[in-house]
């Protein structure tokens, strides 16, 4: 196979990627009254009652208790956002698995996209320097030792 | 290079010495139910449209210019049976005067029980036992027994976490009045 | 008596640890090399000091000797075996008493390992450091959490047993010890770290005396987790397995760093660089074994594994603290020795692909790290209140999660130094294509959502080269192409992707419902039948079981079951679950039968794969212990330093193709 065959058949499975994500794209819904969006909302609510639970997964009488109001909720058609809203306005932001994208709470958000930034630039960085480094030591090359060295090993090696 | 190593040893330095104090001045021994983050006092008290124990219609409204002591409770729980002669005193030394009244709610019980545990324990205040509407939420209730102290204006003031004491409600009427 | 012979075993134990430290420093000092062979006499004796105070809480456990307290509050006549074994590590004190063996078992091995070396400065140092750590651990034992405390039980006393979750399944007899045995381990890359930076002998040779012993340690954890995970899958009641509590990821943290130290580590042995990174990660590893303990133990974040806590939390803060401080200034002390001589000489290269994991890695631990800690960081900056929780984690690790997948794809085929895109075009040409058949396949059995796709697509891709390299392995050495460094860490990329994959499918495509059922009702789930038939009372020593036979599909009976704990009354659902190697179907009772109503009610969740994560650690496991062996008895001088490219036009420069012998 040619290096241009290779590469209409990389384009080709790149085209084949992007059709089959596409295709699938669609995911099942989770609206309207269906206990998998029951689940997924008090999956994003703390057990108040419970140490590290949440409402999804506690049996605790106040998880009982906050996933039937959830699904009267869902039955009266309130979006996710209010039902979330409504839990927030009278137990307080703590009742909220899924921190805020305001205040300091951001940071919980922004910290790490800005950490990780700066380890890739710092990599780029330190290839940029290992890149020059290299540049000088190149011109250097194998010397007639390295090479007697290289020659010396191989002769002691069983395997060639 | 020996300043910019010197440079992430002071930053790691830095933060670990941080990551230590932060947890060296968090509290240690955390109780779920300690937390309280309850946003209802200092709002109008939620509203309570029910029908109690006796068939009378109950609302909190009703009580606009009294005190009112909303008390949510269960027959199974033991702290709310260690609590209630304190709401039985409370509710005496207030019925002559009517300036202060308790209704409780009960929380995952049946009205059977319910009646039953008034009957043995005394009180003679509204009760409700409804199981179809859920004030709990409304009024943001973690852990039994927990109490809310309406005024007269309607006004949630404060909350009591836990068993009741006659003398703390007193105080907290005194202290908002 | 049981009391008095623990505490002078517990005793004797921390007397040898401190005459051991005492010879070794001063025979260091002085260079007598006769003192530092006491180093194999006295953590023995620490091993057998240690093995009694165990044996001694056994036999008060088995025997319900409740003038011991921990058998008291933790034990009782009616708990049945293995789980009066278990209790030893259900609550706080016995947890340490179990580190503590496993820990001086460690410091026996390596001082049995390195028993011909015992005078050698670096492993007398590395010694100090074990025995420094085990005295630790005895001092926890004898005064900050004491183990062996007497109890004046009055006739006819029973405790309460341990935690009803800690007795509703066989895996609390495993998941624990597994654990420990991997935070433990760590402890030897720790000590020979140490001794490195002590002796300034920061070459490699301290990282080659602990590839095995890193490698067991982390195998170790790596099983411990996946058995946490199951546990919790078996007991918690709602399917779920990993729920990023803060003591799950106390345990998921040094796995990370760990992970990352056995990548780049490689580089170092190849290269000679990275050596202030490497260090940094073993003490990062080890320190966060500590740091997971004392989340775990000293109430300072709510968890539901926290079963027990106790004032143990300043005295594992302040050991933390020690250990922190002390290696920073140690690494800035030795600072002039640690200059990396080498260059990376092409991102795209094989140590290129590992500085991208490391960073990958890294950056994972400090999210997870990050969000474990940040309500308490507001809580100190303005008071508030918040959670962090699963949401977070979830949508944190999901980027994270397929640049992984994807670093697992091209990893492996890259060469060390550098490589064309040619050359990766060729050797990523079958995996691509076996990436876009599994795509194609998850699509056409229904597979929705974009993250999930791509999810499945990454780790055909990486599963693709994973089957490259062992293929092209196994063809040249035949079963040798399976053990060895690179090959058995193939296998153990085998497990992760299946691992990957059965989180991928349970987390996207669970359906659930949680009914109330009268006898002979059916409910449908997920495309599967449920039926209640009758429920039953059975009579066990220590507990009544309310169980309900639920007939799926018609066919088998399952029996979700409501236990209750007859010490405490505690009523403690255990989930029944049928397990198949496409869907769980799992029954978690939420409210039993009684006399008066015969209806339940139940929490139905119908999860795919689930049985594969089981599958994908235990491949993991198995990876790990054939890597740990070395692949072939004779290395080719040409092998560890690649040239840079093709040498001819038709030489594919692939190191394993010209390791062919001749």
């Amino acid at each position: 196979m040619t290096a241009g065959q290779r590469r209409v058949g990389w384009a080709a499975m790149l085209v084949a990627v992007v059709v089959l994500v596409l295709l699938g794209a669609r995911t099942p819904p989770t609206s309207g009254t269906s206990d998998d969006r029951l689940y997924a909302l008090a999956g994003q609510m703390k057990c108040l009652q419970c140490a590290g639970e949440s409402v999804a997964g506690s049996q605790a009488d106040i998880a009982v208790k906050m996933r039937e109001e959830i699904r009267s909720q869902m039955r009266e058609g309130r979006s996710d956002d209010e039902i979330l809203s409504f839990f927030a306005d009278r137990y307080g932001q703590r009742v909220l698995l899924n921190p805020s994208s305001e205040g300091v709470a951001s940071l919980v958000w922004i910290v790490p996209v800005v950490a990780a930034g700066l380890g890739v630039v710092g990599l780029g960085l330190a290839f940029a320097a290992w890149r020059r480094q290299r540049g000088d030591a190149a011109s250097e090359g194998a010397t007639d030792e390295d090479q007697a060295l290289v020659a010396a090993a191989l002769r002691g090696s069983p395997d060639v | 290079m020996k300043r910019r190593s010197m440079l992430i040893a002071v930053v790691v330095g830095v933060v670990a010495v941080a990551l230590i104090a932060l947890f060296v001045t968090s509290d240690m021994e955390s109780d779920p139910l300690a937390t309280d983050t309850n946003r209802i006092v200092g709002r109008t008290a939620p509203a309570i449209s029910a029908t109690d124990t006796e068939g009378r219609p109950f609302e909190v409204e009703d009580y606009r210019g009294r005190w009112l002591l909303v008390n949510f409770f269960a027959t199974w729980c033991t702290p709310c049976i260690a609590e209630h002669p304190e709401l039985v005193a409370f509710s005496d030394a207030h019925a002559k005067s009517g300036d202060a009244s308790v209704v409780s709610v009960a929380y995952n019980d049946t009205p059977e029980k319910v009646v039953q545990f008034f009957a043995e324990r005394g009180g003679d205040w509204a009760v409700i036992a409804d199981d179809r509407s859920d004030f709990s939420i409304e009024y943001a209730v973690v852990g039994l027994p927990e109490s809310y102290l309406v005024d007269p204006e309607g006004t949630v003031v404060h909350k009591f976490v836990g068993g009741v004491r006659k003398a703390e409600i007193e105080r907290e009427m005194a202290r908002n009045r | 008596m049981s009391v008095l012979l623990g505490n002078a075993a517990i005793s004797l134990g921390l007397a040898a640890c401190v005459v051991g430290i005492g010879a070794l420093l001063s025979g260091l000092r002085s260079g007598k090399e006769k003192l530092l062979l006491w180093a194999r006499p006295m953590s023995t004796l620490a091993l057998v000091a240690a093995l009694g105070a165990v044996g001694v809480m056994q036999v008060a456990l088995l025997t319900n000797d409740t003038s011991v307290k921990y058998v008291a509050e933790e034990g009782s006549k009616t708990t049945p075996f293995p789980f009066d074994v278990a209790t030893m590590w259900s609550a706080l004190e016995g947890s340490i008493l179990l580190w503590g063996v496993l820990l001086t078992a460690f410091t026996v091995a390596v001082a049995a390992k390195f028993k011909s070396r015992l005078t050698d400065p670096l492993v007398g140092w590395a010694m100090v450091v074990m025995l420094t750590v085990t005295g630790f651990f005895f001092v926890l034992m004898l005064a900050v959490a004491p183990v062996f405390r007497t109890f004046d039980a009055a006739p006819g006393f029973d405790g309460p047993g341990p935690n009803p979750l800690l007795q509703n399944h066989i895996l609390v007899a495993f998941h624990p010890p597994m654990l420990y045995l991997g935070y433990v381990g760590f402890t030897v890359p720790f000590a020979f770290a140490i001794a490195a930076l002590v002796t300034g002998r920061l070459g490699e040779g301290w990282l080659a005396e602990t590839r095995r012993w890193t490698l067991f340690a982390w195998g170790f954890l790596t099983v411990g987790i996946v058995l946490g995970a199951w546990w919790s899958y078996e007991v918690s009641g709602w399917g779920g397995y990993w729920a990023w509590d803060p003591v799950e990821n106390a345990s998921f943290l040094p796995w990370l760093t760990g992970t990352a130290f056995i990548h780049s580590v490689m580089v170092q042995e190849r290269r000679g660089m990275l050596r202030v990174w490497n260090l940094t990660l073993v003490v990062a590893t080890f320190s966060l074994t500590i740091l997971g303990t004392f989340l775990a133990r000293s109430g300072v974040l709510q968890s539901v594994h926290a079963f027990s806590s106790g004032s143990i939390g300043p005295t594992l803060l302040g050991f933390f603290a020690v250990i922190v401080v002390g290696c920073v200034v140690l690494i800035g002390w030795r600072g002039d020795r640690l200059r990396s001589p080498g260059a990376i000489d092409s991102p795209l290269s094989r140590e290129g692909a590992f500085l991208a994991n490391n960073l990958l890695f890294a950056a994972f631990a400090f999210v997870i790290l990050l969000g474990t800690v940040f309500p308490l960081i507001v809580e100190a900056i303005n008071g508030d209140q918040m959670s962090v929780g699963a949401p977070f984690f979830d949508r944190m690790s999901v980027p994270i999660g397929l640049v992984m997948l994807f670093l697992m794809a091209v990893a492996p085929v890259l060469p060390w130094r550098s490589a064309t895109t040619e050359l990766l075009s060729k050797r990523l040409w079958w995996p691509a294509w076996a990436s876009v058949a599994v795509l194609g396949f998850a699509v056409a059995v229904g597979a929705r959502g974009v993250s999930s796709l791509l999810g499945f697509w990454l780790a055909g891709f990486a599963s693709g080269s994973v089957a490259r390299q062992l293929t092209l392995a196994a063809r040249r050495q035949g079963w040798r192409g399976l053990v060895g460094r690179a090959n058995g860490g193939m296998i153990v990329h085998l497990g992760v992707l299946v691992i990957a994959v059965a989180l991928v499918a349970s987390q996207s495509y669970t359906k659930q419902g949680e009914f109330t059922m009268s006898p002979g009702e059916t409910v449908r789930v997920g495309g599967h039948e449920f039926t209640y038939v009758s429920s039953y009372v059975r009579e066990k020593a220590n507990r009544r079981e309310i169980r309900s036979r639920i007939r799926i599909d018609g066919d088998d009976v399952f029996e979700p079951s409501m236990n209750q704990y007859l010490a405490t009354g505690q009523m403690i659902p255990r989930p029944s679950v049928k397990v198949s190697l496409t869907t769980d179907l799992y029954l978690n009772l939420t409210r039993a039968a009684s006399a008066e109503d015969p209806a339940i009610r139940i929490r139905i969740v119908v999860e795919p794969l689930i049985v594969w994560l089981w599958i994908g650690g235990s491949v993991m496991a198995v990876g790990t212990v054939l890597s740990a062996y070395p692949g072939r008895r004779h290395r080719n001088p040409l092998d560890p330093v690649s040239s840079p490219v093709a040498i001819g036009p038709d030489r594919d420069p692939d190191p394993e193709s010209e390791s062919v012998p001749a």
